[in-house]
């Protein structure tokens, strides 16, 4: 994607010069999109772009874009001027449908809002509502509405509007079943911005699991384009823990923070419209320990250990070449 | 708690930056505009709790984050036009403040949260305004942060008015923030629930619609709370049972939802497991009469100010275990009547104590007036009368005491003007037309004076009000004085005012002359009394606390004062807009907006696009509602505000629907008049009967657009409910 925008083309020039990773890769993630449409991007540039040459003029103007334009009911994601973006019809296909979808929630808003106050007392309400375990002064019944009040506020928070981020169940089983899923999903799905701290202890999460028909379904209700759509760098603010997909890519590829290992392992992702989630959503709970490492080194060597499998699965070495 | 063992992290540029420039940084990462490495797709509350959750407790940046968030939230207050123009518009001003007041409770920041706890109930009313729904809800931001910051039992009347107004679907998400805010009221026993959530689930219950969406909603959160506090079936049957065995919460199908879905509350309570039930007093209306016969004989002896308290507690015990507030609200106000020459201070911590439970009642209201006025502050009594006649316009005892002070201070068209109002709402109540007629006489108006009271004594028999006239009469030199005299005496025999109207006609001039001088006597309510010693300590303490909040009353006065200015027409029209326009320097004021909404049509176009601050302030969209607003705009409304529609659809009816239109808005309100009303808004039940007659075509002196104006006036949340007022 190369902007015709005076300003932004400039800065991301020197961006793309810079001696720190992060601002190189933000940099990066732009010139290596390829899935916004022309539409879309004449509209991104003239409408909303950087009044002035900084960075920091770039971090107003795209956040004024994603609020205007993505963080809302329809985000522009869905719509027809991102169908360059928009998932295989055959994901959203009858047999399609039925897979299954996983998400990791941030649980820190949930237990701050509700009776529920702990995660242990969370993942004993959820065991009960499983029939994993029994408990004498609470039913099944109570577990789950006690799990739609966690919902609720899942549901009704403010950044829930945004485009959400989820991932293939199927792909990631062996992460899932693990004992440390939380870790290993942290990792799989780049969420380094969960971190455990001294302060506020280990980082809670649950893990949601719906399936592509149910996405779809919703997504018929609001009338959008498409229901599912592969990330580009308009849908979200510029990260470095984030990596475009060439167009041969069917999917998103998520930047594995544990190291791209085998190229075949990269998870696929997708973006979906926000959906209320119901406790039968819910499929664990469980709490991030450990800070992944982001170092600018570890950065740089994740970046390009994913590019390359990037232009080895799409056979495309010219991706990702400035 | 531990330490993570973990990767160290380098220290975080957005830290350096904080160092440097603690607001600039703030305010860029609250707005999503900060480089945030690593964080940059984080929820500010997420990246602030990553960013400083690893400094040790003595770090400075903390104390810079407090103090940086402090100054926002307060910016953010007062400055809110220019933000709601941006990409985002409301949503977006709801996020980022939203999210401002979860970092202050989250990371535990003290200057922050004791901001928050000190300005809860303002921040509320402001924050009201910006609420679109269950997910933008700004309120719901501050409800949750009040909930973490609370100290003691200070915001329990927020929670358990908060679970009421969660009854409305379109507010049904602050349940959640209501009942955790009391689950996390410190002071419990340690673990415990609170009886308090029982109680809060109660009011929310009793004020569902008897459906079975209703039903199915009661019976989750019934099982959701048992589900965070499991207990055996006894503990939950002792807190359940007075609730569930008082009449008039009883009446309310949701007892038998209750029942019905658990078991546990089918079975009486076996010995042990029960909560000790308070017991209502026997025959407490008698009990009250009896110490009334008592105190008119005796005084106010300490003995029967014993047995009072004793009493009082017992319904207070009640009302704690139930939630019904009834016995203790009409305890109070009656005791404190009984007791007002006496016991002013007494009083007034009564009708502050039955404020506190049952907020909007008008005979609470005019008694705390009163024993203001005894203890020597007509200056409080007055502003309380203000707010008083804003939040129960129906009640006619509060026009008249508000009237007599305007006579007093030479304030007659204003008297006039809230006495005419009382009159129209009581066309046979005695001591409205004769305050009236004198007010008239005062103005100079003597003929009409006699008419008023002519025509009403055509249609009344009233003592006071034919002596009045009378004496009207005499004053006036008229001859027909005597014909009244003989009237009189036909009427009510030969008694002291029969013979002082005597007097007055036979004394001739000097008797006209008397008869005028005693039309001109201040009519006071009473003013400085000296009560029984023991009473001068709760009456100081309750002074203390009126004072305290006496800006606020002051601040509504103001306005009030603009609203009836006003109505009396172009000759005041000047000061009116003078005093609403000063009110309007904080431009979130919704009462302000509401008054001058109602009285400028102009100012109703100059508002247009400019309302996005009161986006969830159903009265104030009313109240700025274009006279040229389509059949859009009122459906919008009635979408937004399913639980205001019947405000709408009267609003709409004054302003003159017409055709389809109109005939679906008179069955929507006449469905609305006959549905039930709770015993303590006496407003509602006024509403409800006078709009059945305007809708079945009856000649009704309240005009419709009155009825509105009150209504929308009324509605206004001036964030005066579940104010701490127990002195």
């Amino acid at each position: 994607m190369h902007p015709s925008h005076h300003a932004l083309s400039r800065l991301l020039d020197d961006m793309l010069v810079s001696g720190d990773v992060v601002l190189r890769a933000r940099a990066e993630n732009f010139r290596f999109e390829e899935r916004v449409s022309q539409g879309r991007q004449a509209h991104y540039e003239t409408q909303h772009g950087p009044v002035g040459a900084t960075y920091e003029d770039w971090l107003e103007s795209h956040q004024d874009y994603l609020q205007g334009l993505v963080y809302t009911e329809q985000p522009e994601t869905f719509l027809s001027v991102n169908t360059d973006a928009a998932l295989p019809a055959a994901v959203t296909s009858e047999l399609g449908e039925g897979q299954y979808l996983i998400r990791v929630e941030s649980l820190d808003y949930a237990l701050g809002e509700t009776k529920v106050g702990s995660l242990a007392d969370l993942e004993n309400i959820l065991a009960i509502y499983n029939n994993q375990r029994r408990d004498q002064n609470v039913s099944a019944g109570e577990a789950k509405a006690s799990l739609q009040e966690i919902c609720r506020s899942l549901n009704h928070n403010p950044f829930a509007i945004r485009p959400r981020f989820a991932a293939f169940a199927q792909e990631l089983m062996e992460d899932i079943d693990a004992s440390d899923w939380p870790l290993r999903l942290r990792d799989r799905l780049g969420l380094a911005h969960l971190p455990p701290t001294n302060s506020c202890g280990p980082h809670p999460v649950v893990l949601m699991r719906y399936t592509v028909g149910e996405v779809a379904a919703h997504a018929r209700k609001l009338v959008a384009n498409h229901p599912l759509a592969v990330p580009t760098v308009l849908d979200a603010e510029p990260y470095e823990i984030f990596h475009p997909s060439p167009q041969e890519q069917n999917y998103g590829r998520t930047l594995n923070l544990a190291g791209a290992g085998d190229c075949d392992r990269l998870a696929s992702e997708v973006l979906h419209l926000r959906m209320d989630y119901t406790p039968s959503h819910i499929w664990k709970v469980g709490a991030i320990t450990a800070r992944a490492d982001t170092s600018p080194e570890r950065l740089a060597k994740l970046r390009g250990d994913h590019l390359a499998c990037l232009q080895l699965l799409s056979d495309r070495d010219d991706f990702g070449m400035l | 708690m531990s330490a993570i063992p973990n990767i160290i992290p380098p220290r975080h540029p957005w830290l350096d930056r904080l160092a440097a420039e603690p607001e600039r940084a703030l305010d860029a990462l609250l707005r999503g505009v900060a480089h945030l490495p690593g964080l940059q797709r984080a929820s500010p509350g997420e990246a602030l709790m990553a960013l400083l959750g690893d400094l040790p407790p003595e770090a400075a940046e903390w104390g810079l984050l407090d103090r940086a968030l402090l100054v926002w939230l307060q910016a953010r207050r007062q400055a809110v036009d220019g933000l709601l123009g941006r990409p985002g518009g409301v949503e977006r001003f709801i996020r980022e403040t939203g999210e401002a007041f979860r970092a202050a409770w989250r990371l535990k920041l003290p200057e922050s949260c004791a901001w928050i706890r000190a300005e809860a109930f303002d921040l509320l009313r402001w924050a009201d305004g910006f609420s679109l729904d269950a997910t933008f809800d700004l309120g719901r931001a501050v409800l949750t942060a009040a909930a973490h910051v609370q100290q003691g039992g200070e915001y329990r009347f927020l929670w358990l008015r908060i679970c009421e107004e969660a009854a409305a679907p379109r507010l049904r998400h602050r349940l959640d923030a209501a009942l955790l805010g009391l689950a996390r009221t410190p002071g419990a026993q340690a673990g415990a629930p609170s009886h308090d959530l029982i109680v809060g689930l109660a009011r929310w219950g009793a004020r569902l619609p008897s459906d079975d969406n209703a039903k199915s909603e009661m019976v989750r959160e019934w099982r959701a709370l048992k589900a965070a506090f499991p207990r055996q079936p006894g503990f939950w049957r002792g807190q359940w049972e007075a609730v569930l065995a008082d009449e008039r919460i009883g009446a309310h199908p949701f007892t038998h939802w209750l029942r019905e879905a658990d078991p546990a509350l089918q079975a009486p309570s076996k010995t042990g497991q029960v909560r000790r039930t308070p017991q209502l007093p026997k025959d407490i209306s008698g009990s009250i009469k009896e110490m009334d016969r008592e105190c008119r004989a005796q005084g106010l002896t300490a003995p029967l100010w014993q047995k009072m308290a004793a009493l009082l507690s017992q319904v207070e015990d009640y009302a704690d275990a139930t939630g019904e507030s009834y016995y203790l609200v009409t305890s109070c106000t009656n005791i404190a009547k009984i007791i007002l020459n006496q016991a002013p201070g007494q009083a007034l911590t009564l009708t502050r104590r039955a404020l506190l439970w049952t907020p909007s009642d008008g005979h609470a209201w005019s008694t705390r007036a009163t024993a203001l006025d005894r203890l020597g502050r007509p200056d409080l009594a007055e502003a309380v009368l203000w707010e008083a006649i804003r939040r129960v316009p129906s009640n006619i005892a509060l026009y008249n005491d508000l009237a007599l002070a305007w006579v007093e201070r030479g304030g007659l068209a204003e008297a006039e003007a809230l006495l005419r109002k009382a009159a129209a709402l009581d066309p046979n109540d005695g001591p409205t037309f004769v305050e009236l007629a004198r007010v008239l006489w005062l103005l100079g108006r003597a003929d009409d004076a006699l008419a008023l009271l002519r025509d009403f004594l055509r249609r009344t028999n009233d003592a006071i009000a034919l002596y009045t006239f009378g004496c009207l009469l005499v004053a006036e030199g008229r001859s027909a004085a005597a014909e009244v005299l003989e009237q009189y005496r036909r009427a009510y025999g030969n008694d002291h005012w029969a013979a002082t109207l005597q007097r007055l006609i036979a004394a001739g001039t000097a008797g006209q002359e008397e008869s005028r001088q005693h039309l001109r006597e201040p009519r006071r309510r009473g003013g400085l009394t000296q009560g029984v010693p023991w009473d001068a300590e709760s009456a100081e303490r309750a002074l203390a606390a009126e004072q305290a909040g006496f800006p606020r009353l002051e601040k509504i006065e103001r306005v009030a004062q603009a609203d009836l200015l006003f109505r009396l027409g172009d000759a005041r029209r000047a000061d009116a807009l003078r005093l609403v326009d000063t009110a309007l320097t904080d431009p979130a004021d919704a009462y302000a907006q509401v008054v001058k909404g109602l009285a400028a049509p102009e100012y109703r176009v100059e508002m247009i696009g400019r309302t996005g601050r009161f986006a969830g302030s159903l009265p104030v969209r009313l109240a700025l509602t274009p006279d040229n607003a389509g059949a859009e705009h009122w459906h919008d409304l009635l979408r937004r505000f399913p639980e205001g529609g019947h405000l709408t659809r009267l609003v709409q009816l004054a302003r003159g629907a017409v055709g389809e239109e109109s005939d679906t808005v008179h069955a929507a309100l006449a469905a609305w008049c006959s549905e039930p009303t709770h015993w303590a808004n006496g407003w509602d039940k006024h509403l409800k009967e006078t709009l059945r007659r305007h809708l079945d075509g009856d000649d009704i002196p309240v005009s419709l657009a009155t009825l509105a104006h009150d209504a929308l006036t009324q509605a206004v949340d001036v964030g005066q409910d579940a104010v701490p007022l127990a002195a």
